[in-house]
């Protein structure tokens, strides 16, 4: 049986914008269609933090083979945010699992700091669409998992859980269960708790969907800009 | 409280029906006991303490039987879920064995352990090792995929992985299937306990029947469901719904 390759949808498209201190406000999105790698300022001499080379991914349904994303590259430098767009079910999901080192792609690579990386690595934190957030464990010690599973100090950790839980206005909130919050307070957890095992690469997927207008231009969004250091990716 | 008085009224009737049949007196007493028969052998068994060391006896083997069912069906049920190979070769295996009643294994145990304490931990270990194994396997496949991605994600691997995420993500669809693991090797561990002097319940049960007297028998087969309904209705209920509510899988109240 030859694999029959079909693309099954449009190829997501991305759209980039670069925040340096200096221009910090200037919030310009551009969108085009297609894979687009956009030209960004003062990025030539530095290495990417992230880079993407040659990912393909494709899997079997039914008997046929379904190409599921079709050789993108992309590099991302420390500092700067990629957003990628693209309407339902064209693979923004899926990339972002790709670079979590969830699922493994069919052929290319993916690169932090240009070394080859295979698997998933508290250097790079996705935070789901649907969350994941774990129900049998209470809001503090959901944000403080991560720090937990790389060995930080109980010290530290407490420390670091009141700081991040602070910053997304949940330190109330700290011994309830996740099925007693709002679905907006469920997404301020995962950000909280993703913030605070500090990855050098932080992907967001559809991250600010049950945000409120007034906690997206608050102080979340003001800190996942803040680390000068840190790629950011959101789908 | 409609329901305990029509409760009250059944029970009522039931035991009415029996006292009327034993004052027909169409069999003697020691094939159909009186209720008062069995109260007194109930009384007895208690007062002259050797129901309260059957008791005893009965639960230390199976609190160790069960104890190695579930670290063996454990192992196994996790890794029947999450390796394929296993799962398309022992999965069936497992499956087929578990329509074999426990009381099967026991010529094979008295043969190998002899008549000893390792022949009815054998049996109640083959009781209800393939239940918890089965449901181990449900459970873990049940899981929301998404709680074992968000555990690696966040870094958690291999033996760290398996106990702070997939296990504690898996116990809600797991404590049915140890619930009723608890139920097959109770009911092994009586099956087990009959075949020699034992000490324990099954071994009482053996002894009525020896001694014909039949109120002791009825008397010993109430304290097993006594006891077995005890453990069911208040532990294993309380700790489901103890999870439950905590997971959100039940509206908290």
């Amino acid at each position: 049986m030859t694999p029959n390759l079909h693309n099954a949808a449009s190829q997501p498209s991305f759209a980039g914008e670069h925040r340096s201190t200096t221009r910090a406000s200037a919030a310009r999105w551009k969108t085009g269609a297609g894979p687009a790698v956009l030209p960004l300022p003062h990025a030539a001499s530095e290495t990417p933090k992230v880079s993407l080379q040659g990912i393909s991914l494709s899997y079997k349904t039914n008997g046929s083979r379904l190409l599921a994303i079709d050789n993108i590259d992309l590099k991302v430098r420390a500092g700067e945010f990629l957003c990628i767009v693209g309407p339902s079910g064209c693979g923004k999901s899926t990339l972002l699992h790709l670079i979590a080192g969830l699922h493994k792609p069919t052929s290319g690579h993916v690169l932090i700091d240009d070394k080859v990386v295979e698997g998933t690595g508290t250097d790079r934190i996705l935070i789901f669409q649907e969350l994941g957030l774990f129900p049998w464990l209470t809001v503090g010690q959901n944000v403080e998992f991560g720090m937990k599973m790389k060995g930080l100090s109980t010290a530290e950790r407490e420390e670091k859980t009141r700081y991040y839980l602070r910053l997304v206005h949940l330190s109330q909130f700290k011994d309830s269960y996740t099925h007693q919050l709002s679905g907006g307070m469920r997404q301020r957890v995962a950000l909280a708790r993703a913030l605070a095992t500090e990855p050098d690469v932080l992907l967001m997927d559809e991250p600010f969907a049950a945000l409120d207008a007034q906690t997206r231009d608050l102080s979340c969004v003001v800190h996942i800009s803040s680390r000068s250091d840190q790629a950011r990716i959101s789908g | 409280m409609k329901r305990a008085a029509r409760q009250v009224i059944f029970y009522a009737i039931l035991i009415t029906l029996w006292v009327l049949l034993a004052k027909l007196k169409i069999w003697p007493p020691y094939i159909f006991p009186t209720p008062w028969g069995v109260l007194e052998a109930l009384t007895g068994g208690f007062k002259d303490r050797s129901f309260w060391i059957a008791i005893a006896v009965s639960m230390k083997r199976m609190l160790l039987g069960y104890g190695i069912s579930v670290a063996l069906g454990m192992v196994l049920g996790l890794g029947v879920a999450s390796n394929k190979f296993l799962e398309e070769t022992m999965g069936g295996l497992l499956v087929s064995l578990q329509s074999l009643p426990s009381i099967c294994w026991l010529p094979l145990a008295v043969l190998w352990f002899g008549l000893t304490e390792k022949a009815i931990l054998f049996v109640v270990v083959m009781g209800s090792l393939l239940s918890v194994t089965i449901a181990m396997e449900d459970g873990r496949k049940q899981m929301p995929k998404i709680y074992g991605m968000a555990g690696r994600n966040l870094g958690a691997r291999r033996f760290k992985l398996f106990w702070h995420v997939l296990l504690p993500a898996s116990l809600p669809y797991i404590v049915t299937g140890l619930k009723q693991g608890w139920a097959f090797a109770w009911r092994s561990l009586i099956s087990g306990e009959m075949i020699f002097v034992s000490l324990g319940l099954g071994q009482l049960l053996m002894m009525g029947r020896d001694l014909s007297d039949m109120s002791q028998v009825i008397a010993v087969m109430i304290l097993i469901i006594a006891i077995g309904y005890i453990v069911d209705g208040l532990v294993f209920k309380t700790v489901e719904r103890r999870l439950q509510n905590k997971w959100g899988l039940t509206p908290a109240t």
